[in-house]
């Protein structure tokens, strides 16, 4: 496939994604509904309200395309790019290919959140789990940070550490817990978008879309950040500029857990296909990472939602997609490159 | 060694009223279990003789408002026994479904978990559901009472709620008088003291 061909597939794949997603669910509104609903809606708000076709159709479709599926998609669509770009940008900075959002130990610290929350404390689920991502890796960072200095290697060490302390505080809250709490919590680890709404647009967009466009605004750095301590010569301040990188995807990544649950593999997955499509070069990366990691995780969803008559969590099918394509991952380079 | 295990309950009142014998032979207190378990079996049928038969759609949702309880949950088997109906037609206890799937079901009476960290007020609110006849007739319930351990006597409480909640127009429980009369009659205790 041509260079033009491939970047044409990939521009156009979250919009082809957000179209698909908006025409499926399990409550059944024909396609010539959905475009006129649409259409119907898009004139009111053009002419501000002057304008308006009258409409023969149940109140119910429109709830559903407006107030169901199109905050749910946009949500999705927003955690994808957040969790594809948090990915990219921490694979550079760590150099490591196998690298995820997860590293600094983010999930493990908004699991253990949201588990006192639920069984413990009368708080927001979505505020504890933010605050003790965001403890998470603020305690990696501090651990990794000896004489001074934060190495890679040093950052990824306290990130297993942080990890496994958080995991083994949640295993006792879970341990303590009455069963029906515990329900609760199992079933928040495992990722859903269903109880998207326009609120959560609002809460997740904004520090989304900013910490984005901060990382889109500053990815030349990343080519000579992947360079490693050699990046020092260049004239980059390499600990500066890692701690800004680690920050900004630590925020991106601990709002969308905290709203959506954990959801695995997509920053894994995304920034290696885009890799294999435009090669290595952050300029690119980036935005591609950014863009495939919104379509993907609104089509993820749509199986999560459409492929059984009950929702099947969003976790689960990340995992699911995410464990072949790295098998075909390490077929095709032989574990070797990246 | 004789070996019994208690704490499974797959048919109400008659599984908690076995466990009741098996505790009473245990700790020879027969006599009492018998009292205990003719309380309940009276209430139960009692609430299940005035049943009507028309049948309320209901959803049960638990710790989230998308996790709703299946057939095969205890909360089901209660729903069922005041005259309604679970929407959600699923095997196993619990399942995630969409605010979508909750729309086309369209659940005449939706109750809330006690444990939920949400209320009433949060259906209620929801644009995604106004559509929904529970939310437009403002019949959503949060359970006032724990029911604890799906195996203890408290259970009969937490059905006669769902009673009132579901048909109110047949049952009118007067629930802070029910609520002394178990506490007195299982559990031996004046709530004034």
């Amino acid at each position: 496939m041509s260079r033009k061909l491939t970047l044409a597939v990939f521009l156009t794949f979250p919009i082809f994604s957000f179209f698909l997603s908006v025409c499926i669910g399990s409550y059944p509104i024909p396609l010539p509904v959905i475009v006129e609903i649409t259409t119907a809606k898009a004139i009111k708000l053009v002419t501000f309200g002057k304008l308006s076709m009258e409409l023969n159709y149940p109140q119910a479709y429109e709830t559903i395309l407006f107030q169901i599926r199109l905050p749910r998609i946009i949500t999705a669509m927003l955690v994808g790019s957040a969790l594809a770009v948090s990915g990219a940008v921490l694979q550079a900075v760590f150099r490591n290919p196998l690298v995820d959002s997860y590293i600094l130990g983010i999930s493990a610290g908004a699991a253990f959140g949201a588990a006192l929350a639920f069984g413990f404390l009368a708080g927001s689920v979505e505020i504890c789990a933010f605050a003790f991502a965001m403890v998470a890796v603020l305690l990696t960072y501090s651990l990794a940070k000896i004489r001074g200095r934060v190495t890679t290697i040093s950052l990824i060490l306290a990130g297993i550490i942080v990890n496994a302390f958080f995991s083994a505080l949640t295993s006792m809250l879970k341990f303590l817990m009455e069963h029906e709490k515990l329900a609760g919590v199992v079933y928040w680890l495992m990722g859903s978008f269903s109880n998207a709404d326009w609120n959560v647009v609002l809460k997740v967009s904004i520090p989304i879309i900013a910490g984005c466009a901060a990382i889109h605004f500053m990815r030349w750095h990343l080519n000579v950040l992947s360079l490693g301590e050699e990046a020092q010569i260049l004239g980059i301040d390499v600990g500066k500029m890692r701690f800004i990188y680690v920050m900004i995807v630590s925020f991106v990544t601990a709002v969308s857990v905290a709203h959506c649950g954990i959801i695995g593999w997509v920053g894994l997955m995304m920034p290696h296909i885009v890799r294999m499509a435009f090669g290595s070069d952050h300029k690119t990366l980036i935005p591609q990472s950014i863009i495939i990691g919104a379509g993907f995780m609104v089509l993820a969803d749509d199986v999560a939602r459409a492929l059984t008559t009950f929702e099947i969590p969003i976790g689960i099918v990340t995992t699911l997609l995410g464990v072949p394509f790295f098998v075909y991952l390490l077929r095709r380079t032989g574990g070797g490159e990246w | 060694m004789p070996v019994f295990r208690i704490g499974h309950v797959d048919k109400y009142p008659d599984d908690i009223c076995k466990q009741a014998r098996l505790l009473g032979k245990l700790f020879g207190k027969e006599e009492r279990a018998e009292e205990i378990c003719d309380y309940l079996t009276h209430e139960w049928n009692d609430i299940v003789k005035k049943r009507p038969a028309e049948k309320k759609r209901v959803l049960y949702s638990f710790i989230f408002v998308t996790y709703v309880a299946c057939t095969d949950n205890p909360y089901s088997e209660w729903i069922e026994a005041v005259g309604g109906e679970n929407v959600a037609n699923c095997s196993g206890v619990w399942k995630s479904v969409s605010k979508e799937w909750i729309v086309q079901q369209n659940p005449e009476v939706w109750l809330i978990s006690y444990y939920a960290k949400y209320n009433e007020s949060t259906i209620l609110n929801d644009p995604a559901f106004r559509d929904v006849e529970a939310v437009k007739n403002g019949r959503v319930y949060k359970e006032s009472y724990k029911p604890l351990e799906c195996l203890e006597p408290y259970f009969i409480l937490v059905v006669k709620e769902y009673a009132n909640q579901i048909h109110p127009e047949v049952y009118n429980y007067n629930l802070t008088e029910e609520e002394e009369e178990l506490l007195r009659e299982v559990y031996k205790v004046n709530s004034e003291i």
